[in-house]
């Protein structure tokens, strides 16, 4: 009778433990032999865009036999990743252009690989840091473009990340209100000093008040600070800078009236306005623009840090004559200015670079506009400045920013009139109401090229798969770009294809001889056939190829194993070139398929077939699916154990 | 042991199930009598067959990109698109799932937490009892969202992570109940006797203690999952849930993101709360069903 | 056990608390993944000098045990540390400011409210109970409870700013407007908090009401009861009297612990309402990983409940002796 009990609970266990124990071993059995083609791609979890495009790709590439898992990652941890750690390996997300293309350096000189350098990717080619660096000297227009065209297509032999699109900016502006310009990053932007200065109403030209609504509230008062875009908007329209941009992208004057540059390229001399005036009524003059250099480099500011490093010293000529000395011709110096606030010497000297500017005073600058009140995390209102140098500017009486966290508050104080607009460029949901409603500016008028561009970044360090070449550019060909704008911006986006879109950069960019990926999953999957990425357990994800035999007999692993030197093979002649032509790739592909051809073939119709089937697998496996079988086995159990104990009679 | 005492054991044993069954079956009646309990009931159950069924219920995959995004209720969707265009529908059938799990886990292991806790600071007394009091001090301070939002943003979005995160913080309530039930009981003249024989202390506890503290348990175990699932959707609407599970909250942080109350998309933002609350009033008609019947004090009123 | 012991002894737990929610504080900022100098003056925008003061200030290159001590001794001296997000900035500044008297206002009146409706209701359904009015306001308070609060905020935000404008969208007061005197800007900041007000309160109600319609009902079951009905008193003094009284205790001394529940209320529906408050800072804060101003929040939250539960049980203990007794 004891037995009976003991054989009983011998029954359960052993119950209890196959079914706890096999989804394991079944999990483990999945565990390939050889390393698959799969990885985990993190997205931006606060970035819709990111999110959603994330989704999508992950979606796309399951047709070429990639797993990439989409994965939302908070900021925090994914920028301490890319800034310290370098142990992720892919990410999909926006980086943000500057006004002008001097990411090419950031993202990809080997210099920028260290410790919060831009380089995350890890990307190092000396040749292509020889072109940056003599691009960024050269101070001719066509010839510097020409050396950032070679630059690109070098880059686009083995990519480190793929360029995918911008996500355009659309305003929701209400109608009353005319006067904005359209620049590359949006109608409303920290470079767009134009729509500053001619922002009006519609019935009222001087005067009026506007309001935009804000995300969140600003991060900083002090305009050196300033980092963020909430902030440096803000400090555009109260601080001014040397020289602005117009809607083609182009410097023009602006507290500068024109300036020269010595033929040997180390002198810049900027002659400024006469009659600009602090906010406090003091005349701004040469001597506040040298102090601002000078405080920039005196107090080793991280900003502006390609500019200030280059200048070698600053000196005036008169009041309204600034001359500067560079160490070396700088292809970008004076957009570098425009990044530049000029900040007032009676009030910053002898003070720290990160004072807190408020709330002693509100900060004092020269622009159209000023700081009239503010309520810290709430609202702030800037007045037009009467004294303002530019004749008949701003139009605006006052310009008022109001906080407002949810997003579909700030549209409904737009819908209410309560605000004007907003900061930021409309969200997906909202662009379907914008559309219909009768008093916002049409969106298409607002329509810019948006300055955040979204791009899938390889991590060069970890999975030697992402360093092969093969697979990133069947990634590129897999990718349906126009599609990913469809769902993620509502077609509010544009498809970008190189690493200076001209798009954004302006139509001089534009190269003739650009390497582009297609949209193409046939050539996308052969590219990886070829590369030896097969299916071979026919689960629908690529394995590593098989390391290649010894063909050519030299003992010496090496390129020359892959396309050995032997007379009669298709490869005589060593390795060919890289590939560019599709002609090329047919013919290897066809030689290779003499020899392994109909294998691929059914192997990839299994794959497919596969796919679907390990859908429904993995809908089995899930954890929480395992949990719901354990609590049906685990009632059964327990009705059987009951009975048992009642029958024990 | 000896035969003798095997056969006892077994007697003893037997008594106890049937007696257990005995009481269950007197409850069972008690409480189907309780209208608010049987609604509560009724709903529970059904949300348990939608979530067994959801393969089969769900007409595409919750994950799966099947039309347009921002689709309106139509024949193929029933609940429309969102903002990627997966089916709506079939996430909230899936979603049943996860809220259902994580509110019966997180409350589960909750109760397990506090009762355990409660017994041992209840019958031992001393200086273990306030240690174990002054830390349960301690986490009925700790506010609770702000807690589980950084707790949730330390280790990580990930669905285990979140029941943890709820059970670590839940687990106040039934621990200072259970204590105070475990010091009345242990006065009692039947736990003396046990003493008094010899008894070990945790044959007290399990034979006396336990039975007598489960009804009380369970009722708290109810009221915890209403709280778990909040807690649960409350962490997703922020958007701190796991972002691979399709649960409720998700869905709705997902809606707020995209706008779905300004825009009036409606079948975005009012669906998942409806299913919300409809569990949670399942399970909160229930508790209070529960608590009406086993407070001694309350079945001596009429209602 | 006389009263002034049981107000010392209750004191010291008071206290032992606060120096384990302290502990805690330090401890959970400093388990953080990754080098715990990197997460306090990690920001590489900080300049060096700063970053160096900081260090020694708060001691993050010495030795754990070292670096608590510092801890406590720049707390006591009111140093709360430098704010990550808003750099520069004290975080006593931060939290000390608008945001906690918004909170606090937001918080007090809903709690006000929630206990004043929780009363009234609950003496009224335990008064009429058995019959519609009670079962219906059971349900309500039931469904209510079971409303995720966020969502409930969101509807109300739908219907009473979108469909019918009623109330505003977001914010405590209306912007850039110059309040004539205090009572315009109390009518207006008024206008702005009844929204979230009444989300508070809502989803409050249930508890209370719950509460203090199962003590009523107790009392009327108690042995006195029946003492009191013999003496010829009737049921309605009886429920005025004693029942409501006796009741009211209870309330009090769980007002102390619902604050906890309250600022996780607060904190959703700050966010949903863009109310300037502490619950929006944490979210904020927690997003931007601003672990100064947390530490700073998380710590001020504990004394202020350990304080409020401290008065709440030493209240309660002067009214009703016994409860002096069933403590320890």
């Amino acid at each position: 009778m004891i037995r009976k009990k003991l054989v009983l609970s011998a029954l359960i266990s052993l119950l209890l433990g196959i079914v706890t124990i096999v989804p394991v071993f079944s999990s483990r059995v999945e565990a390939q032999a050889r390393e698959e083609l799969s990885f985990e791609m993190w997205t931006l979890d606060w970035d819709t865009i990111s999110v959603d495009a994330g989704d999508v790709i992950e979606q796309m590439l399951r047709d070429i036999g990639i797993r990439m898992k989409a994965m939302p990652t908070s900021e925090e941890v994914l920028y301490d990743n890319l800034d310290l750690e370098h142990t992720y390996e892919v990410y999909e997300m926006s980086r943000g252009f500057w006004a002008y293309p001097v990411d090419i350096h950031d993202r990809f000189h080997s210099e920028e690989i260290r410790d919060y350098g831009l380089n995350y990717a890890g990307y190092s080619n000396p040749e292509f840091d020889a072109l940056i660096d003599e691009a960024f000297k050269e101070m001719d227009f066509e010839k510097r473009t020409k050396l950032l065209w070679d630059a690109q297509r070098l880059l686009a032999e083995d990519p480190p990340y793929i360029p995918l699109f911008t996500s355009d900016d659309v305003h929701a502006l209400r109608k009353e209100w005319t006067g904005y310009h359209r620049l590359s990053g949006g109608i409303f932007n920290w470079y767009n000093r134009l729509t500053t200065i001619d922002l009006r109403h519609v019935d009222q030209e001087y005067g009026a008040d506007f309001i935009m609504a804000y995300p969140s509230y600003i991060d900083h008062y002090n305009p050196i600070a300033a980092d963020d875009g909430r902030s440096m908007l803000v400090m555009s329209m109260v601080f001014d800078a040397l020289v602005s941009y117009d809607e083609d992208m182009n410097i023009i004057p602006w507290l500068a009236t024109d300036w020269t540059i010595s033929p040997d390229y180390l002198t810049i001399t900027f002659n400024i306005v006469h009659n600009a005036k602090w906010h406090d009524g003091v005349p701004l003059t040469a001597e506040d623009v040298k102090f601002t250099v000078d405080f920039y480099k005196e107090q080793d500011i991280p900003y502006d840090v390609a500019l200030m490093t280059r200048i070698e010293s600053v000196e005036t000529d008169g009041d309204y004559t600034v001359i500067f000395h560079m160490t070396e011709p700088y292809a970008w110096a004076l957009n570098g200015f425009e990044d530049v606030p000029i900040v007032p010497k009676h009030i910053w000297e002898g003070k720290a670079w990160d004072w807190a500017v408020h709330p002693d005073m509100m900060p004092i600058g020269s622009g159209p506009f000023k700081w009239d009140s503010y309520l810290d995390g709430e609202w702030i209102k800037l007045v037009a400045n009467p004294d303002f140098w530019m004749e008949g500017k701003p139009h605006l009486g006052s310009f008022t920013i109001r906080v407002i966290a949810e997003s579909s508050a700030r549209f409904l104080a737009i819908k209410k009139n309560e605000v004007h607009t907003e900061r930021y460029e409309l969200d997906i949901g909202f662009i379907e109401a914008a559309k219909m409603d009768p008093n916002l500016v049409p969106l298409e008028d607002t329509w810019c090229v948006g300055m955040w561009d979204y791009i899938i970044d390889f991590n060069q360090r970890t999975d030697p798969a992402l360093q092969d070449p093969a697979v990133k550019k069947a990634i590129a060909h897999a990718v349906d770009k126009q599609r990913l704008v469809d769902i993620a911006r509502l077609g509010y986006g544009t498809v970008t294809d190189t690493f200076i879109p001209p798009a954004f950069f302006g139509p001089a960019y534009e190269d003739p001889n650009a390497v582009k990926y297609e949209y193409n999953v046939f050539l996308a999957n052969k590219i990886l056939d070829t590369a030896g990425y097969l299916d071979i357990d026919a689960d629908g994800i690529r394995e590593m190829p098989a390391p290649a035999p010894d063909r050519d007999g030299d003992g010496i692993p090496d390129d020359k194993d892959a396309c050995p030197d032997i007379p009669g093979l298709p490869e005589y002649g060593g390795c060919p070139g890289e590939v560019k032509k599709l002609e090329d790739l047919v013919k290897r592909v066809d030689s290779l398929a003499a020899s392994v051809g109909e294998l691929a073939a059914l192997k990839t119709d299994l794959a497919t077939l596969k796919t679907d089937l390990e859908a429904l697998r993995s809908q089995l496996t899930s954890s929480i699916n395992i949990a719901y079988g354990l609590a049906i086995v685990a009632i059964i159990i327990a009705v059987v154990a009951v009975y048992f104990a009642r029958r024990r009679e | 042991m000896t035969l003798d005492t095997r056969v006892k054991t077994r007697g003893l044993l037997r008594e106890r199930v049937s007696s257990h069954a005995t009481r269950v079956k007197d409850f069972w009646a008690i409480y189907k009598g309780s209208r608010l309990g049987m609604v509560g009931l009724s709903l529970i159950l059904a949300f348990i067959i939608i979530a067994l069924v959801a393969p089969w219920l769900a007409p595409y995959h919750p994950r799966a990109l099947v039309g347009t995004s921002f689709l309106p209720p139509t024949e193929k969707y029933l609940l429309g698109t969102d903002q990627v265009g997966r089916d709506i529908y079939s996430e909230l059938i899936w979603g049943t799932r996860i809220s259902l799990m994580v509110g019966v886990l997180a409350s589960a292991f909750a109760v397990a937490i506090g009762t355990t806790i409660g017994l041992l600071s209840g019958y031992y007394r001393g200086p273990l009892d306030s240690v174990l009091m002054r830390i349960t001090d301690l986490f009925i301070t700790l506010p609770n969202l702000p807690f589980i939002l950084i707790l949730a943003a330390l280790i990580g979005r990930n669905i285990w992570n979140i029941i943890f995160v709820i059970a670590i913080i839940g687990w106040t309530g039934t621990a200072r109940m259970v204590r105070s039930q475990t010091l009345s009981i242990k006065e009692r003249p039947y736990v003396e006797a046990a003493r008094s024989i010899g008894a070990r202390d945790s044959q007290i506890v399990i034979r006396h203690i336990l039975p007598n503290v489960f009804p009380l348990v369970f009722a708290n175990a109810i009221i915890g999952t209403v709280d778990a699932i909040l807690a649960e959707s409350g962490l997703s609407f922020l958007g701190l849930g796991d972002p691979t599970q399709p649960s409720w909250g998700m869905i709705l942080h997902y809606a707020n993101e995209a706008g779905a109350l300004a825009t009036g998309r409606w079948w975005f933002i009012i669906p998942p709360g409806v299913c919300i609350m409809l569990v949670t009033i399942g399970f909160a008609f229930s508790s209070y069903s529960l608590d009406q019947i086993l407070n001694p004090r309350l079945r001596k009123r009429r209602w | 056990m006389g009263f002034k012991e049981y107000v010392g002894k209750r004191i010291l737990q008071g206290i032992v608390t606060v120096v384990l929610a302290i502990t805690l504080n330090f401890i959970i900022f400093r388990i953080m993944p990754g080098d715990p100098t990197q997460a306090m003056v990690g920001d590489p925008r900080m300049d060096p000098e700063t970053r160096i003061t900081l260090i020694a200030k708060f001691g993050l290159d010495k030795p754990l045990l070292e670096q608590f001590v510092l801890y406590l001794y720049n707390l006591f001296s009111g140093e709360l540390g430098v704010s990550f997000v808003q750099i520069g900035r004290p975080v006593v500044e931060i939290i000390f400011g608008r945001k906690l008297v918004n909170t606090v206002i937001l918080m007090g009146s809903s709690m006000f409210l929630a206990f004043a409706l929780g009363i009234i209701v609950g003496v009224i359904a335990a008064w009429k109970h058995g019959t519609k009015v009670d079962l219906s306001s059971i349900v309500f308070s039931l469904v209510t409870y079971s409303m995720p609060v966020f969502w409930f905020g969101m509807l109300l935000l739908l219907l009473f700013s979108y469909y019918i404008n009623i109330f505003p969208i977001a914010g405590t007061v209306t912007p850039g407007l110059a309040h004539a005197n205090f009572f315009e800007y109390a009518s207006d900041y008024l206008h702005h908090m009844i929204a979230p007000m009444v989300t508070l309160a809502v989803s409050f109600f249930g508890g209370y009401f719950l509460f203090m319609r199962d003590t009523i009902l107790d009392v009327f079951t108690e042995d006195y009861m029946l003492t009191a009905r013999a003496k010829g008193l009737s049921d309605r003094k009886i429920l005025f009297k004693h029942a409501m009284r006796n009741a009211l205790l209870p309330m009090v001394s769980i007002m102390g612990v619902h604050l906890t529940y309250l600022i996780s209320g607060a904190t959703m529906t700050e966010t949903v309402f863009s109310w300037d408050g502490l619950g929006r800072l944490i979210y904020d804060s927690v997003r931007d990983a601003d672990y100064p101003v947390l530490q700073g929040i998380f710590l001020m939250m504990a004394i202020l409940v350990v304080m409020a539960s401290l008065c709440a049980d030493i209240t309660c203990a002067y009214l009703d002796p016994r409860i002096k007794e069933a403590a320890e």
